[in-house]
């Protein structure tokens, strides 16, 4: 419940503030949500798999948003910022894709 | 005990979904209509939902899986046989740990339903030692898809009861970490949502067509501002043109109204004389009268009008005539008036000076009044003529 209130209290600080996104943050934000999202979903999937652990979610959120900034701050810095951004969106992608698709199986049996 | 019963009558029509809880829960979803889905936990499931039914359906279920039905245990070892790499092996230990591990959680639950899982954890882990060392390998060999969805009817259960967990239990401790971090999450793609909406059309845009974007904005700035180049030349160049013309239109009318003036096709005014001779002797002829103009052009005069009536030009010739003078056939008669336009003091003198036209006149018997005025109207208009040889010359 909490959780769920969490999710309501994020959307609606979104659309109330309006932030700014910095320009310095811009082409981070994007992967650190496509992270955050991936770790969200594969947190989902323990729970249904009943080895979910709730210091592991924040670690695993955590370190998956800093690490997928990182690497796309490091592919500016080399030059490739944008084909490392894509790899990392492919790679988080298919991690979601599969964590979702476990989760799927434990719903709906399909 | 009636469910037995029913449970042999199914099976005499369908060997493969043994019970009645199956057989409804078939009828009730028909993604379940596989034929492993006999299993023990799927009718665990049912019974968690419909708890009316639960104490009966589960010693049903116990007695059943306790006689041996082979093709759940089957299934389920199955599971850890095709996909032992994945999350299933994770799926097939916790299975009867999470059994065990939610119903202390689920204590909203009814009791029944606590009491009934352990059962049926029970006969799974009496059934699955038994039937890992025979069938494994015979399911093994059985279609992957099928041990999934065996294995998916084995979480099925416990995945409804968890989301219906999540959203009912009470909001523990460990729940507050999870809820930052989810509503950083939703914040984060608010926010990010927001400004991808608000960066325009050219936000997922790639590199290249940017670039080739920007380079035809390029040239197209570069032909506007030629073509603006051009125009503002052609403005300037019509607006010289336009005051050249209104230069050269302005000298025309001017030389229009000098040649109108000279040619006497309009009337004219001005400073200048008034001239009276009278002549009682009719003495005063067409040739004292060209004396009198030629003197009068002689000092400058521009408009010359004789008795109101005939207006001196150019051509104007004049001709003796039985009852006066012909002023291009205009009779005129004595006394003679002619209005003058020009400077008035030269004129004047031009008329009066000693041997002048004063003495001539005099000397035929006559007499001339000169009167110099502020203004003189000329309102006579000459004999218009059109030249009919003269062509202008270059």
């Amino acid at each position: 419940m909490i959780a769920i209130f969490g999710l309501v209290i994020g959307v609606a600080a979104g659309l109330i503030l309006e932030p700014e996104v910095p320009d310095s943050m811009e082409p981070y934000l994007p992967i650190a949500v496509v992270a955050a999202l991936d770790a969200t979903f594969g947190a989902l999937r323990a729970y249904l798999d009943d080895i979910f652990d709730d210091k592991v979610f924040v670690v695993s959120f955590l370190s998956n948003v800093i690490i997928a900034a990182l690497i796309v701050y490091l592919g500016d810095k080399l030059g490739v910022g944008a084909q490392l951004s894509t790899g990392v969106v492919v790679v988080l992608g298919i991690r979601i894709f599969s964590n979702v698709a476990a989760i799927r199986r434990h719903i709906f049996h399909a | 005990m009636p469910d037995p019963n029913e449970t042999r009558e199914a099976d005499a029509v369908e060997p493969e979904s043994t019970e009645p809880e199956a057989v409804e829960d078939q009828a009730a979803e028909p993604e379940s209509s596989k034929p492993e889905s006999t299993e023990p936990e799927s009718t665990e499931d049912e019974a968690a939902e419909l708890e009316s039914m639960t104490a009966e359906s589960a010693d049903a279920d116990g007695s059943e899986s306790d006689a041996g039905d082979d093709e759940a245990p089957e299934a389920e070892s199955a599971e850890t046989g095709p996909e032992p790499a994945d999350a299933e092996p994770a799926d097939a230990e916790p299975d009867p740990a999470s059994v065990a591990d939610d119903e202390p959680a689920a204590d909203d639950d009814t009791e029944s339903t606590e009491h009934d899982e352990p059962e049926t954890s029970e006969s799974e882990s009496e059934s699955e030692p038994t039937d890992e060392t025979e069938p494994a390998a015979d399911d093994a060999e059985a279609e992957p898809e099928a041990a999934a969805a065996t294995s998916d009817d084995a979480a099925r259960p416990d995945a409804r009861r968890k989301v219906l967990q999540v959203l009912t239990a009470r909001p523990g401790r460990a729940q507050i970490p999870v809820a930052i971090l989810l509503g950083v999450l939703a914040f984060g793609v608010v926010v990010q949502g927001r400004t991808v909406s608000d960066s325009g059309d050219f936000a997922g845009a790639r590199r290249g067509d940017l670039i080739q974007l920007l380079d035809s904005l390029d040239a197209a700035r570069d032909r506007a501002e030629t073509q603006l180049q051009d125009l503002q030349s052609k403005k300037r160049e019509l607006e010289n043109s336009s005051t050249r013309t209104q230069v050269a239109l302005q000298d025309a009318r001017d030389e229009a109204n000098t040649l109108a003036i000279l040619s006497g096709t309009v009337g004219a005014t001005g400073p200048g004389i008034e001239i009276r001779i009278d002549d009682p002797a009719s003495q005063v002829g067409a040739s004292t009268l060209l004396n009198v103009i030629e003197e009068l052009r002689d000092a400058g005069a521009e408009a010359i009008e004789i008795n109101d009536t005939a207006r001196v030009v150019a051509q104007t010739y004049l001709a003796d005539d039985p009852d006066g003078i012909s002023v291009d056939g205009t009779v005129v008669k004595p006394p003679f008036n002619i209005d003058v336009i020009g400077h008035p003091h030269t004129l004047s003198e031009a008329v009066e000076f000693p041997g002048g036209v004063t003495e001539i006149v005099e000397s035929l018997g006559g007499s001339v009044d000169v009167n110099e005025r502020e203004t003189v109207n000329v309102t006579s208009l000459a004999v218009r003529r059109e030249p009919q040889y003269a062509q202008p010359a270059d």
